[in-house]
Parts: C-alpha cells; sequence; structure tokens
C-alpha cells in the first residue's frame, strides 16, 4: 500500500510535533499545513488540538482556513478527524470563555462538564474507558471497544443527533462523547497520540481505512 | 481512574536521583529510561529541569543515543520521539512564551512553580492562552518541626510565607487545571507521602491533585489515592532503582482496590529493544572509518573551551565514563557515597544482613528442585568472594554462570576452572564462537572504541537468560560499578540490577541487534546477547541484588579472602595500566587495550578508579594516587600487540580509529596529543 499523506492544520498553538510522531510511527507521512492553498491539495485532514477553543476559533476563522476546512469536507467529501480542542472545533460553538463559533460540521454544543466530588473533577483528566455504540463505524475495529484513551478536557461536545455520537466514557453518572463522526467528519475527545497501543491502533485505523 | 505516574529530574541533560532537593546523583541518559517508560505504558510522564548550566551533556561520542541540541528545548522533541503517553514539563518556565516553545517540542503539559508565586497572573494568562489543561502548578510543601505547612520556592530553598491550602485555591481560581503536590521534607526520604497535606490540599480544590514526595515502597501509592483523594501518585526515585518498578508499583494499586489501567508490559508499536536503521548506522561506521584514514579527528578540529575539574579527595574528572555531579565542596558523589558506607556501624550492617536473608528465604527453592540463585562469575577475586558468602556463610546452593569472552589470562582461567570444584557448585560457562567474539571485538572498536562491548553485554546478560531459563527468580551480582566508582546511587536505594541499566551503561546504548548485518552476522549469532521478554522477569519476579548494598565490600579484602581460603591466584606479572594485581584476571584487555580506549578517550584510565578507591578507603594518600595515575594511565599496553593479532588489524589503523574517538573537551592537538591533567 502506498503512504498515506495526511495533512495537518497548524494554527500554532497545538502540538503539532506528538501528533505527527504518532502518524508517523503508524506509517503515515505528514504535511503541516499553515495556509489555504497546503490543505486545498489535503486528502485526509487532521486538526490536533491543544489549547482555548476561543483563541483556535479566532484564528480558524480569521486566517480563512474555517472555509477551507469545511469546503474540505462539504464540497470536496474528503475526510476530516479533529483531536480534543481539534473535535470540539468539529461542533457548532462553544461556551469557553465566552460563546465562539466553530466549523459546524457535526452539529451541536461544547459545554462545561459538571463536576461531582470527590472524585469526578474537572479538568477531567486521565484515562478512560471508552465504548463504541450501535452508530459506529466499520473504519473503527472493534478492538477498541472497551479500551482506555487520555482525555484531558473541561468541556464536552454535546451532539444534537445521538446518532454522531459513536464511543463513549461516562463522567460522574453521564455518558459524555468520546467520539462523534458524521460522514467523514471524525472526532475524538481524547487525545490518541498520547494514548499509547489503542492510540496508535486508532490512527492506524484511520490512516488506514478513513477515505 | 487513577493515575500512576514516573517523574524524571533532568539536570544538565541526565536523569538524577534527589535527596532533600539538594542532592543528586546522576542516573543516566533520558532517552533510555522514557524508552523503557513507553514500553511499559505509564499513564503520564512528568519532567522536571532542574538545571544548572545551559548546556546539556550527552555528547559522548561512544555512545548509541545522543542528540544535539544543548538545551532542554533541544531534548525535548527527541524525548517526544519516545513519548506516547502525555508528557507534562516543567522547570525555569517564567512566560508564556517559555510555554509556547515547550507545548512546540513535544510538551502536553506545562507545569509552573516558583514564577506562578511572584507572577500569579501567569496563570491567569496562561490558562486562557493554552486551557486550564495544559497549565499544571506545582507547590512544593515544607512541613516545619512545629507542624506548620509552608510554600516553599526556588527548588526548596526560598520560603513564601503562603499557606499550601490558600495557595492551592488562588491557582484553581487563577486557571490551573492541575496540582503536582511535592512535599520538600520528604523528598527522597522513601517515608511515604505527608498523607495530612495531601488530603488537605485535595478537599480544598476541585481540580485534580498529583500527590508527589517521599514514596519508598510499592504500597506508599496506595494511601494517597485511597484516603489522600489524590487523583494521581507520582514519584521519581523508585521508579530508577528496581526493574520494572512501574509494573510492580501498578500491580501493587490494582491490587489494593484502586481502579487503574492494568499493568501492560508491551507496546506492539514501539519494542523494548531500540529498533536501529542498518543503512544509517553502516553508512555512520563507514563515516567514521573515513575519517579515521583521513585523520579528521573531532578533538584536533575543534578545541572546545571547557574548563575540567577534578574531585577535590579523590582523582576523578568532570569528563569521565560514569555519570558523577560534585558537592558545594568538590567532592564527587562516588566519595560521598564512600563516607556513608564508611559510616556505617555493625548494627546497619546487621540490619541489612537481615534483609539480605530475607530476600535468599523468599527466592529459595521451596522443594529443593532447582538451585536457589544465579551467581554470574567472571572467576575473579570477587566472583570469589560472591560465591563464598552465598554458598558457605549464607548456605544457599548458588548456580554460577560464566560469559567466557576468550581473553582470560593463564591465572584468570585457573581461578575460573577450579570454582566449581572449591566450592563444590554447579558451574555453567558460556563459550560464544570465537569467529563470532572476533567480529565483535573489531566492531566493537569500530563503533564505539571498545573491543570490550561483547563482553559487557554477554556478562550483563547471560546469568539472567540463565536464571529465567531455569526459573530461578534471584541473580546475586557483586558490586554495583558506578554506584561505588562515581555514587551513582545511594546505599540506601538498595538499587537492584536493570534492562536499563544493562543498555545504557554496559552496552552503551548498542543493543544485541544492533550487530546483525554487520560482518555477516545473524540474530541466532547474537542469542548469547538476546535478553529475557520484560514478561518472563515479570511472570518470574526475577530480581537481581548486588551483594555490596548489603555486605561491606572491599576489592582488596575480598582479594585476600579469595586466596588464603580457597588458593586464588593473582597475576604473575604486573599490568601495565594500574598498580593493583588481582582484578579483571579474566581479560587480559580489560586493564589493557580496553581501557587504554578509555585513556584515550577521557584522558584517564583504570589506575585513576583503583587509586580513587585506594584513596577512599585511605589505604592511598592523594598524592600518591596522583602519581600512580599520571605514571599508569597514559600507557600504551603490549596486548594491543595480541588484539591486534586476533582480529587482524594494524597499529596504525588501530591508532587511528582511536583517534576518532578522542573528546574535544579533554584533548588537543599541538605538535602531539595533550591532554586537561590533573595537577597537585
Amino acid at each position: 500500500m502506498p503512504q498515506r499523506i495526511v495533512t495537518l492544520v497548524d494554527l500554532q498553538i497545538q502540538n503539532i510535533l506528538s501528533v505527527t510522531q504518532a502518524l508517523n510511527l503508524v506509517g503515515a507521512r505528514v504535511i503541516v499545513a499553515r495556509d489555504a492553498a497546503a490543505i486545498a491539495q489535503a486528502d485526509l485532514l487532521v486538526l490536533p488540538g491543544v489549547g482555548s477553543f476561543a483563541e483556535a476559533s479566532r484564528r480558524l476563522f480569521q486566517s480563512g482556513l474555517a472555509e477551507v476546512i469545511q469546503h474540505h469536507a462539504l464540497e470536496r467529501q474528503r475526510p476530516v478527524v479533529g483531536f480534543c480542542l481539534g473535535m470540539q472545533l468539529l461542533g457548532d460553538s462553544s461556551q469557553e470563555h465566552g460563546e465562539h463559533p466553530g466549523l459546524g460540521l457535526i452539529p451541536g454544543q461544547v459545554v462545561r462538564l459538571r463536576e461531582k466530588l470527590p472524585d469526578h473533577r474537572v479538568p477531567n483528566v486521565g484515562w478512560r474507558t471508552v465504548h463504541l455504540n450501535e452508530y459506529s463505524t466499520a473504519v473503527l475495529p472493534a478492538v477498541l471497544d472497551g479500551a482506555n484513551f487520555y482525555h484531558v478536557h473541561s468541556y464536552h461536545f454535546e451532539v444534537k443527533s445521538p446518532s454522531h455520537c459513536i464511543g463513549t466514557s461516562r463522567f460522574a453518572d453521564e455518558n459524555i462523547a468520546s467520539i462523534v463522526a458524521r460522514g467523514r467528519v471524525l472526532g475524538t475527545q481524547f487525545h490518541p497520540e498520547k494514548s499509547q497501543e489503542p492510540g496508535l491502533d486508532l490512527l492506524h485505523a484511520l490512516v488506514c481505512h478513513f477515505r | 481512574m487513577k493515575r500512576l505516574i514516573p517523574v524524571l529530574l533532568l539536570k544538565n541533560g541526565l536523569i538524577v536521583r534527589s535527596q532533600l532537593f539538594s542532592i543528586h546523583q546522576s542516573i543516566g541518559n533520558p532517552m533510555h529510561t522514557v524508552r523503557r517508560l513507553s514500553n511499559w505504558n505509564v499513564d503520564e510522564l512528568i519532567l522536571l529541569d532542574i538545571s544548572t548550566e545551559d548546556r546539556h551533556d550527552l555528547r559522548r561520542d561512544d555512545l548509541q543515543v545522543q542528540y544535539q541540541g544543548t538545551t532542554l528545548l533541544g531534548l525535548l522533541p527527541e524525548i517526544a520521539k519516545l513519548c506516547f503517553m502525555p508528557l507534562a514539563v516543567g522547570g525555569g518556565i517564567r512566560d508564556i512564551e517559555a510555554m509556547r516553545e515547550r507545548f512546540a517540542a513535544g510538551a502536553d503539559k506545562c507545569v509552573i512553580n516558583s514564577e506562578a508565586v511572584r507572577n500569579p497572573a501567569l496563570l491567569t494568562e496562561a490558562s486562557r492562552a493554552f486551557g486550564a489543561q495544559a497549565v499544571v502548578v506545582s507547590i512544593d510543601v515544607l512541613r516545619h518541626r512545629d507542624g506548620r505547612l509552608e510554600v516553599m520556592i526556588d527548588g526548596g530553598r526560598t520560603p513564601t510565607g503562603l499557606d499550601p491550602l490558600a495557595w492551592a485555591r488562588e491557582c484553581e481560581q487563577r486557571g490551573a487545571g492541575e496540582i503536582v503536590l511535592n512535599s520538600v521534607d520528604r523528598d527522597g526520604a522513601g517515608t511515604g507521602y505527608d498523607l495530612a497535606l495531601v488530603q488537605a490540599v485535595t478537599t480544598s480544590v476541585s481540580i485534580p491533585v498529583i500527590a508527589c514526595g517521599g514514596v519508598g515502597a510499592y504500597a506508599d501509592f496506595v494511601p494517597a489515592l485511597n484516603e489522600g483523594g489524590a487523583s494521581a501518585a507520582a514519584a521519581a526515585n523508585i521508579f530508577n532503582f528496581y526493574e520494572l518498578a512501574y509494573p510492580h508499583a501498578k500491580k501493587t494499586c490494582i491490587d489494593a482496590g484502586v481502579a487503574m489501567r492494568p499493568v501492560q508490559l508491551a507496546n506492539k508499536w514501539f519494542t523494548r529493544e531500540p529498533q536501529y536503521d542498518f543503512q544509517i548506522e553502516k553508512a555512520k561506521l563507514e563515516m567514521r572509518m573515513s575519517h579515521a584514514r583521513q585523520g579528521l579527528f573531532a578533538a584536533a578540529q575543534d578545541p572546545r573551551e571547557r574548563k575540567m575539574r577534578w574531585c577535590t579527595q579523590c582523582l576523578y574528572p568532570s569528563l569521565s565514563a560514569t555519570p558523577m555531579e560534585y558537592d558545594a565542596k568538590g567532592l564527587c558523589t562516588g566519595c560521598q557515597m564512600a563516607q556513608m558506607k564508611t559510616d556505617f556501624g555493625a548494627s546497619e550492617w546487621q540490619r541489612r544482613g537481615t534483609i539480605l536473608r530475607g530476600i535468599f528465604e523468599q527466592a529459595r527453592s521451596s522443594d529443593g528442585t532447582r538451585h536457589d540463585c544465579v551467581i554470574g562469575v567472571s572467576g575473579g577475586k570477587d566472583s570469589y568472594f560472591q560465591t563464598h558468602y552465598v554458598k558457605n556463610v549464607l548456605g544457599y546452593k548458588p548456580l554460577l554462570v560464566t560469559y567466557y569472552g576468550n581473553n582470560y589470562t593463564p591465572e584468570g582461567e585457573y581461578n575460573l576452572r577450579r570454582m566449581a570444584e572449591v566450592f563444590d557448585v554447579d558451574h555453567i560457562i558460556y563459550k560464544p564462537s570465537v569467529t563470532l567474539l572476533k567480529k565483535l571485538n573489531r566492531l566493537g572498536f569500530q563503533i564505539m572504541g571498545d573491543m570490550n562491548w561483547h563482553g559487557h553485554m554477554g556478562i550483563a546478560t547471560l546469568p539472567m537468560k540463565i536464571a529465567a531459563l531455569h526459573k530461578i527468580p534471584l541473580v546475586v551480582w557483586g558490586e554495583h560499578g558506578y554506584a561505588d566508582l562515581c555514587g551513582q546511587f545511594s546505599m540506601n536505594d538498595f538499587v537492584e540490577w536493570s534492562y536499563r541499566n544493562r543498555l545504557e551503561h554496559f552496552g552503551r546504548g548498542y543493543e544485541w541487534n544492533y550487530m546483525v548485518g554487520f560482518e555477516d552476522i545473524t540474530a541466532a549469532d547474537m542469542v548469547p546477547y538476546q535478553y529475557p521478554s520484560d514478561q518472563e522477569l515479570f511472570d518470574l519476579n526475577l530480581k537481581g541484588i548486588y551483594l555490596s548494598n548489603y555486605v561491606p565490600w572491599d576489592g582488596n579484602a575480598n582479594s585476600k579472602l579469595a586466596s588464603e581460603l580457597y588458593g586464588f591466584e593473582a597475576g604473575n606479572t604486573p599490568f601495565e595500566r594500574t598498580y593493583r594485581r588481582a582484578s579483571n584476571l579474566d581479560d587480559m584487555h580489560e586493564n589493557g587495550a580496553h581501557d587504554y580506549m578509555k585513556y584515550v578517550k577521557f584522558g584517564y584510565g583504570r589506575c585513576t578508579d583503583h587509586a580513587s578507591k585506594d584513596i577512599r578507603s585511605g589505604a592511598l594518600s592523594r598524592a600518591e594516587g596522583i602519581a600512580l595515575a599520571r605514571h599508569h594511565d597514559p600507557v600504551k599496553p603490549f596486548d594491543v600487540q595480541r588484539w591486534l593479532n586476533y582480529v587482524g588489524m594494524d597499529e596504525t589503523t588501530f591508532d587511528a580509529i582511536a583517534d576518532t574517538f578522542r573528546d574535544p573537551r579533554v584533548w588537543w592537538f599541538d605538535g602531539g596529543w595533550r591532554r586537561h591533567e590533573l595537577s597537585d
């Protein structure tokens, strides 16, 4: 199989290096894109994420990258994947430090987690078991059902349509969206690049099969 | 699920062991350790840089694992390549820009300590810019004698007057996402966490708290996570001391009912043995050989200004083959640890003897169907002492295992052959093919300037391999060379044998598979150097202990005992490179050509090692030591000729290859090779 090329959208506030290393390890070639031209050529587009939603949103819309990504997903029907903040950016908007627009590729809102002491603290930091549900895609191998992934977030994605949440984890007494997907758009609340074997397995599956 | 987190303390590029925030002992290269932690699927990693210089010192040319940068920011991307778990980085972070740089270099979180106290607005700003989850505040707390708690900064040196609970709440309000809570007075003490402090902080804030400081045993993690309410338990030292410490610690927590990810000893994306790109490695070797032919020597071309320093008591240079540190008086960690040992009274040795017996009782064959332990023996004076102690003092049944490197002196061979008889024990002598040995001699010399790489790795592998094969859970080593020479560990660490130590210090980062492909060597040829898997080590709970942690250990005394009780023969002819006669008879090159290469690289040799030990024990004065080292260290020994005939190399080629390894910080060329030398 020829080597898959993955294009990372670099807003210059993310952990580009970690994601690059992990994608390289599972056999992908990585292009880091900072402008519309580079993204317009992309096949599999990845939005890595750490940082604040407000800042990322501002950078996406001011630079015009938001439109290019939307075009990539909606017009070109090419795959887009987001991790952590990158996943949240796929939604309509976020309430983190005010109200900020997202890319609107998966309908839903990003809202703050409700803490429940002593055990469910915010940020929600650590390894959480993720269960794939009946909406899950064939792209993700069944072995990932029940695997542990590294989550670190204070806000979470409330999807509008239940079918867009394909993997959940428990926080306090709720199921929260750990994996969201709609057509060729997929996002993980956790960091697969920092989730060791299951994370690398997931990246490998996306690199090989998400088309 | 709760997290168990190893903390790596970095000082000038090397991992250090810390005690009371003030004594730092060099453990080694972070890359080897991070790779191990990745293998074990650790929940997260915290890296704290406590460097005092902006220069990192990993530039030895004979090591496989190197990196080019001279600062933490140069090191981070290299670490990130090996780190597929979350990485929090701290140390010296003063502004948003410093955080941005660390995130770009592979950090997932930044840990802020002193600067948060000096400039709390930084927390607010950082949380806005990077999100709360990326901002971790480290709080170092000192419990005063009267029980009062106080936040300390600047590595525990500066009191702040701040109450830890109030300060933790302020950090939370300002947007910190997590707190690392460290106890200054428990650092390196091994007496367990300050549980009351952990409880007080976890009930004062609603963000996750990581407990740190004081762990001395695996069971110490549990109360912080259960009663203490911490979201994660962290420690530094303990993970450096024992093989598979992380999985064993995790198992202890899970067995005690803490919800955690299960122990996982391997990762299919990331092997324990480093994977080398043969084409790149081959090109590196060809480049070195080409430099040797053309006379392009780094030391001659690149005279770097760097001040060498020496220990004020013994003869150890700052640029040594062994990692070390100096205290404020200029005393090296080797001398500090030797002093600690000298200060032990009879009751301390008695206490250690009791611990040792406990270890043997646990490991012994309960039904008498196997040996009680394995002893790796070379047939030297220390081998005699170890076997004497295990068999005839403690009364256990050892299996002796020898890696036969084909370089024995006649006396060494005689001593080796007699062991089974004089001790009435079983003895396995493993002889690799001589053709293979010749190839490994040549390759070791060309690749890393050490013809005895095969010997170090064979000795460091076979006893463990034979123990795993025969399901014997205990291997008894003699002294921990680096703890003894350079004070790598404290006597209170009871440091044990580890794969990391084997690969990093015995193998210089060159694992057995590195050699496959060179000179048509196959994987099957390298069987004697293939180490048991982590799963085998874990399932058998295979431990390798150092006898020198439990019983008084002195090379000269061991030699005397071996010859008086067992007819051990010292060398008939004196060595050229040292004044001691009873050491290293198992390998004529160990005190000869191999040691000459140490001199070529670092400017000192085994005589400095021996004299330093003898100065510490009072057998030599420093002036006598200096005179001896000055005489012996530079000698080019006669056995170089034997070695050249053995492997088929001429002396000019030998000298040229050797010169490519000269360290520019020690050597320069001025009509001839000159070196920084210790003067009286």
